[in-house]
């Protein structure tokens, strides 16, 4: 498994000492620890990392891999990093990892997962171990979450890129979290994977606001549909449906439509509220503003000495 | 190997909990005495514990090999990660508008 220069993967320059090493390590550790950092990519972060001072801070392994590279593995331990690195500038300079590899026929003797066990074993607490559970948000717009359905999304994990298909139950909110038993990090020593949630984050909408359950609509009325009274369409996350403005409604005032709202499995859906704003043509015709006039003229309405 | 699933609500007897912990059950005393986990009832052979504490043993145990942190550290870490898990929930079940 080809994991990139152990010196990279730390942070530090190939000179570096003992104490660089170690304080980066520490560092990085905590931070991709997949205990601490739940998103996918820790895991493989966190195993790279400890492979990588698992090397380095072994002075014999460490100026083994100087001189051999990566393929360092597979070099027999009775090959003295300093007399081949002589022989090498001998022939000709080849120097560096990802340089020699021509040491094929040796069995790897201590492939990825050996390293792993030795490390997660060691503390006298082995035993099968499950792997820490992971999270990552998935974006939706309001209306494939009131929908549900099957969404596709992809993840990059310890073995390269994850698909899965999701069946994203209807009338998802705000902060759910989908469980998706087991696609979590992986265990140790056998230990089942932990459990990978995805927790629901609604993308923002131009047309709905989405409070818990309730979606909040904004409905424009005209002005003497609003004096007059009304049946006109609103739109929901489900496509038109038919609201009542009753006579005299001013702008502001909530409309509810039970049951319109987010659906809920097996239970209760929430409520549409679609609130009412008063729209006015922004030219009025001749013949309309004849009317305004004589409305002007005739009502003593006055909107702000409203009792 | 599988595990059955158990539901988060069941309590287990000390064995039971360190088996499911892959622990022995003297260091599951050990995590009880250093107040890093605590039984639901009782003492000594007698503790029962909660299938709730499972997933903070494992934790505690993937820290403490991955991280070396000592016991001390330990009951701080896992119980400050708590409590950010607790915030972010809150957080997320109540957005800023």
């Amino acid at each position: 498994m080809g994991t990139g220069d152990y010196y990279e993967t730390l942070g530090v320059a190939r000179s570096a000492d003992s104490d660089t090493i170690q304080r980066e390590y520490r560092k990085l550790a905590r931070k991709w620890h997949p205990d601490v950092n739940k998103s996918p990519e820790a895991e493989e972060k966190f195993k790279q990392i400890s492979e990588a001072y698992d090397v380095l801070s072994n002075p014999d392994l460490r100026s083994r891999y100087d001189t051999f590279g990566e393929d360092f593995r597979k070099v027999p331990d009775d090959v003295d990093p300093a007399a081949w690195a002589a022989a090498q500038r001998g022939r000709r300079s080849r120097p560096g990892p990802g340089g020699p590899s021509g040491f094929g026929g040796y069995p790897d003797p201590s492939s990825m997962d050996d390293l792993f066990g030795n490390l997660f074993g060691g503390g006298g607490q082995s035993g099968p171990r499950p792997g820490p559970d992971q999270e990552v948000e998935i974006e939706l717009s309001i209306r494939d979450a009131y929908r549900g359905g099957k969404h596709k999304i992809s993840l990059t994990g310890s073995a390269g890129p994850r698909n899965y298909t999701v069946n994203v139950p209807a009338g998802v909110i705000e902060g759910q979290r989908i469980r998706l038993a087991g696609q979590g990090a992986p265990g140790r020593q056998g230990g089942p994977a932990g459990d990978l949630y995805l927790i629901v984050h609604l993308r923002l909408d131009r047309t709905f606001k989405v409070k818990g359950r309730t979606v909040i609509v904004e409905l424009p009325v005209a002005p003497w549909e609003a004096v007059l009274g009304a049946t006109v369409a609103v739109e929901t996350p489900d496509g038109d449906a038919k609201v009542k403005v009753p006579p005299g409604t001013s702008s502001g005032k909530v409309l509810r439509l039970r049951g319109l709202g987010m659906p809920r499995a097996g239970g209760t859906p929430g409520d549409l509220h679609a609130v009412v704003k008063i729209v006015v043509p922004s030219e009025a015709t001749e013949r309309e503003e004849e009317l305004f006039e004589e409305l002007a003229a005739t009502s003593n309405f006055n909107p702000r000495s409203a009792k | 190997m599988s595990v059955p699933a158990i539901r988060h609500t069941t309590v287990l007897r000390l064995e039971v909990f360190a088996a499911r912990c892959s622990l022995h059950p003297d260091l599951v005393r050990r995590f009880v005495s250093l107040g890093l986990i605590e039984p639901v009832e009782g003492a000594g052979q007698e503790m029962v514990f909660s299938a709730t504490q499972i997933g903070r043993v494992d934790r505690m145990v993937r820290l403490r090999s991955d991280l070396g942190l000592n016991y001390n550290a330990l009951g701080l870490v896992v119980d400050l990660l708590e409590r950010v898990e607790q915030l972010e929930a809150t957080a997320r079940s109540h957005p800023q508008e």
